[in-house]
């Protein structure tokens, strides 16, 4: 039984001197919202009246997605962003979602809007369509 | 054994020494980012995934070096076998439910960004210890047997 204790003793001992002597620590708690990020909560009174466009893979937005929203993830960019632009008019609100709070293709697809595209109010919804279920 | 079994078995496990203990290392180097890589998996929530994320690169690094330097082998496959047949589940689990996430195996260094390349990368990993642990069975007896 002994190398066991050992092993998880080892690895405790390491983690320690692992979380005091590095400066990229994981967080105990949730993060705060970050930048060009909006909660459902605060879109509440204005869910009529926004272009959803959803970054997640196509299967997934086949098999569930917010109601009209467009897939324009990284694979179907170019072919489906005339979609977007039809829809488009100025002053409305874009809102970007993937997966979850922690998939990257929201942030990506909401950056290229703005930066290749020139669209303003590109917005990525935090918590993505993991926080649209469980509202 | 013979003497090809031997450099072969020597082989696989310099090379599933070397896998944890640069999977350590990796992870290690940015806890924060391998944090938001246990949580995209969405089976456990914040306060798990902080722990996690210091201990599994901790222990991913005492097995590789247990099992390079052969300290308390046995029991280093043991627990390398439950590891991996976690992680296996665990991306399986995405896989089914059509989580869009990278393994986070290795961190920026993953070269297999789909979850099945990395499921089956898992699999072949956890053959490759079920042969070590046999060998090493199969020696203990011989050396038994001798005695």
């Amino acid at each position: 039984m002994k190398p066991y204790y050992g092993y998880f003793l080892a690895s405790i001992f390491l983690g320690v001197i692992l979380f005091s002597f590095n400066s990229k620590r994981s967080q105990y708690g949730p993060p705060e919202l970050g930048e060009f990020e909006v909660e459902l909560k605060e879109l509440a009174s204005e869910l009529h009246n926004l272009i959803w466009v959803d970054a997640r893979a196509e299967s997934a937005y086949i098999e569930k997605h917010v109601p009209n929203a467009i897939l324009l993830g990284p694979d179907s960019f170019e072919q489906n962003l005339v979609k977007l632009l039809e829809k488009w008019t100025p002053g409305i609100r874009v809102i970007v979602y993937c997966d979850s709070k922690f998939c990257d293709s929201s942030h990506e697809i909401s950056e290229r809007l703005r930066n290749e595209v020139g669209l303003e109010n590109v917005w990525v919804l935090h918590g993505g369509w993991k926080s649209w279920e469980e509202q | 054994m013979g003497r090809t079994v031997i450099i072969f078995h020597t082989c696989i496990r310099m090379l599933v020494a070397s896998i944890l203990i640069f999977a350590a290392i990796v992870k290690a180097v940015d806890p924060s980012e391998f944090q938001q890589q246990i949580l995209a998996y969405q089976i456990v929530g914040y306060k798990i995934s902080f722990f996690a994320s210091y201990l599994l690169p901790s222990l991913e690094f005492s097995l590789g070096v247990g099992l390079l330097f052969r300290l308390g082998y046995r029991q280093a496959l043991q627990i390398s076998m439950f590891l991996f047949a976690v992680f296996t589940i665990a991306l399986t689990y995405t896989w089914i439910a059509g989580l869009d996430i990278s393994c986070g195996c290795f961190g920026k260094f993953d070269f297999v960004s789909k979850q099945l390349g990395a499921i089956i990368r898992d699999i072949v990993i956890l053959i490759f210890l079920v042969f070590l642990m046999k060998s090493e069975v199969v020696a203990s007896r011989n050396i038994d047997k001798a005695e």
